[in-house]
């Protein structure tokens, strides 16, 4: 017995003692010792020849629309074939959960070599954490790909961190064309907020129904509202004031902002749209919309792909005219993109820069965004998908839109903006409490989290040193 | 005759053998100690280090002192939250268990026609994910299209029609409900349990020494089914501070206006969704010396040597 616990014991010391020598040697396979200052020649020309045979992975999120995941693979799978490199795809977590991945992954050694950041996201917080390279130099034979200024949508300080890959997107309004033709109203755009009431008030009554229906119980939408009001409350200078603001140069509690919050606070007191929004999720507003419970959705224009089976047509407008003589400006702009991560392996930038020219080919990227069946992608030459509302988004996303205003200001100040306009909602604030609550949100990042808007004049030579690439692949973009 | 003492016998021989039997506990445990350092202890302490730095999770720590613990105190979202997940943990323990006590006693009747259909039924939700029930209960809460308004206005109670997770008044009570709802039937089988072996004996004697019904339930069933109580008192406070992330973050995000922001849930936005991992560490530690005093007010109040069977 004595001599089965010895051997026991030393059966179980010995056993500790491996695990632990395994658990500390967990990420020496990973890495194949490439340096960042080696020059990286041997693979620095960026020809497809000199990347076969090199692996690298592309870390993203779950693709939420049918068929896209499949799509992403099958182009994946076709980039390894034309260059002989071994490219890896994983779909993990929610966009949400990003940056949650990205941490776990820095922290564990994890070699991700891509990601696709939301723009909003790398605005808010990845940009600024290091997270992602500087592209500016590599993709520059590639800007000319890009629709309109969408690159710019990735650029921050005059610094690229992403390429613009994906749908394009712009906020508007829904409506049931059927039901209006029927009440015997028209809409157009550069209708105003009386026309938009009285056609609600005939809807109510005639129909009994909620007018207008807002899929806020997904909250990060409700911001939108206030975009769309305070760029005609600021002139259609919105950008630039906010800007503003963000340097500390002026202060949310001013006429213009709390004008913009009253705005919003009159649709909810006049009746147009209910606190039932609050708890309405995008799937449950479309269904609304769908089964006719609701004559308006302001939502954004992707998404048109979740109203099959709607029986009458569907028409999509700006919004309203809230403020004589200014423009009803929507917000949008090209949010998923393709980043190059300061994770991954240097030896491997030049796969990186060749995968990046790869996708960004129109007949690479085209199947990869039909599964969103939208109205437009970031990519010159993939046309957008036809539907009857593409045209009137179309023209809405190249005439009236500006960017979210929320790819400016920080997460806190996003979060603020949402409860201010939930307390608008639910009668708790006005709209000068309600840019109150959002000046303390802001002031307490500046005095507790040392918050700078323009965070990237701050950061020193070794910060952007270690978002710099090792070298320059060159692209053949011909 | 003097038999020689063999080598165990002998000083170094016992010597040895007492190290061997010594480390022998030690060493059976110590996979499971190994584990419960990597896993909990180490966690803890990096996490109570990063709670004096300014850590993003992604760059090097830079140390702030106690300045995450001041600004903590300045922040009033942080309070609102702590003052909605004491509410949340005190309500679900006290009516869930209610609940169930009262449902294991009706339904631990042997007469009942459709016992067993009941208890199933009750006990179903316990066995379905936060997510499912969050979002079956967003639903049924829908103004527009939820079953419970009309529910409500079918049966003449109109007036109780109200936003369920738009109100901030109500919200954060609709949450509770269905953290209850959830969990009541898990308790009610503890409870059944208990009522069980409590013997038939001492309902008999009572009866025939003329103690009625709301006697026999203070004097015998309560007293007999105290260590039940306390168990399911502990697993209540205890699953109710650390289970109402999920639910709170799926049917309502901790709005509207942060009215049903628990402290999980502004914890885990600081942490992961502002990257600010150094002040979600404070805050996870000012909330784990809250929970620490209450636990033990609890104990001291709840735990007496009556309360376990021996």
């Amino acid at each position: 017995m004595k001599r089965f616990r010895k051997a026991l014991v030393i059966l179980l010391a010995l056993a500790m003692v491996m695990s632990l020598f395994a658990g500390c040697n967990g990420n020496s396979g990973n890495n194949n010792g490439g340096s960042p200052n080696n020059g990286g020649e041997p693979n620095s020309n960026g020809g497809e020849g000199g990347i076969a045979g090199k692996s690298i992975t592309l870390i993203t999120s779950d693709k939420s629309y049918e068929g896209q995941a499949d799509a992403y693979e099958a182009a994946v799978q076709a980039f390894n074939e034309a260059t002989g490199a071994n490219m890896n795809i994983t779909f993990q977590g929610k966009w949400t959960d990003l940056i949650q991945t990205l941490q776990a992954a820095k922290i564990s050694g994890e070699k991700y070599d891509m990601t696709s950041v939301g723009s909003g996201n790398l605005h808010q917080s990845i940009a600024k954490s290091g997270l992602v390279m500087d592209i500016t130099e590599i993709v520059e034979p590639l800007k000319d790909r890009f629709v309109g200024d969408s690159l710019s949508h990735h650029t921050i300080g005059g610094h690229v961190f992403g390429i613009p890959h994906g749908t394009v997107s712009t906020m508007g309004v829904f409506y049931n064309k059927t039901m209006l033709d029927e009440l015997g109203f028209t809409l157009e755009n550069g209708y105003t907020y009386e026309d938009l009431k009285t056609i609600c008030e005939a809807v109510k009554s005639q129909k009994g129904i909620t007018p207008i229906i807002h899929d806020g119980a997904s909250s990060w939408w409700w911001p939108s509202w206030f975009f769309f009001t305070y760029a005609q409350e600021s002139g259609n200078k919105s950008e630039a004031e906010l800007e503003k603001i963000l340097r500390g140069e002026r202060s949310w509690v001013e006429d213009d902002i709390i004008a913009a919050f009253d705005d919003i606070k009159m649709f909810f007191d006049d009746g147009l749209i209910g606190a039932e929004s609050l708890e309405t999720d995008t799937e449950a507003a479309a269904a609304n919309f769908v089964q006719q419970n609701a004559a308006f959705y302001f939502c954004t224009a992707t998404n048109y792909v979740k109203f099959k089976g709607a029986d009458f047509e569907i028409g999509y407008v700006a919004y309203p005219v809230l403020v004589d003589g200014a423009t009803p400006q929507s917000s949008g702009g090209a949010d998923e993109a393709l980043n190059i991560l300061t994770l991954g392996n240097p030896d491997n930038l030049d796969v990186c820069a060749a995968a990046l020219e790869y996708f960004t080919r129109p007949e690479v990227a085209a199947p990869m965004f039909e599964p969103t069946q939208n109205f437009g992608y970031s990519i010159v030459g993939v046309d957008g998908h036809k539907t009857p509302i593409s045209d009137a988004a179309f023209e809405l996303f190249t005439d009236y839109t500006i960017m979210y205003l929320d790819w400016y200001w920080a997460a806190e100040h996003n979060d603020a903006v949402i409860a201010a306009i939930q307390g608008l909602t639910t009668g708790e604030y006005d709209g000068q409490s309600a840019a109150q609550y959002v000046q303390d949100a802001y002031d307490a990042t500046v005095s507790q989290d040392d918050y700078t808007y323009e965070w990237w004049n701050t950061w020193t030579e070794d910060d952007w040193a270690a978002v710099a690439p090792a070298y320059v692949p060159a692209i053949n973009a011909g | 005759m003097m038999k020689k003492p063999s080598a165990e016998q002998t000083l170094g021989g016992r010597l040895k053998g007492n190290r061997s039997d010594k480390a022998f506990p030690y060493l059976m445990i110590a996979p499971a100690i190994l584990l419960f350092c990597v896993f909990v202890i180490y966690p803890f302490a990096q996490g109570f280090i990063s709670s004096f730095h300014k850590w993003d999770g992604l760059s090097p720590m830079k140390w702030l002192g106690l300045r995450n613990y001041e600004n903590i105190m300045q922040d009033s979202l942080f309070w609102g939250a702590m003052k909605n997940t004491f509410l949340y943990a005190i309500l679900v323990t006290i009516i869930k268990n209610i609940f169930a006590l009262l449902l294991a006693l009706f339904l631990v009747k042997k007469v009942l026609p459709g016992r067993t259909l009941f208890r199933t039924a009750v006990y179903l939700p316990v066995t379905m994910s936060y997510v499912v029930i969050g979002v079956l209960w967003m639903w049924i809460f829908n103004p527009t299209f939820g079953l419970l308004n009309p529910l409500l206005e079918f049966m003449g109670l109109g007036g109780l029609i109200r936003g369920w997770l738009s109100d901030p008044d109500v919200a954060i009570y609709s949450v509770i409900w269905v953290d209850i709802w959830k969990w009541t039937g898990f308790h009610m089988v503890m409870y059944v349990a208990g009522l069980n072996s409590i013997p038939e004996d001492y309902y008999e004697a009572a009866a025939i020494d003329g103690a009625s019904s709301w006697q026999r339930f203070w004097k015998i069933t309560i007293p007999q089914l105290n260590s039940t109580i306390f168990t399911n008192l502990l697993m209540s406070v205890t699953g109710a501070f650390t289970s109402n992330y999920a639910l709170v973050n799926v049917m309502t995000g901790g709005g509207p206006n942060n009215a049903t922001e628990v402290a999980a849930t502004y914890i885990v936005k600081t942490g992961l969704k502002y990257v600010n991992l150094g002040k979600a560490n404070a805050m996870t530690f000012v909330l784990f010396i809250f929970t620490l005093v209450f636990g033990m007010i609890q104990l001291k109040t709840i735990v007496r040597d009556e309360n376990y069977d021996h």
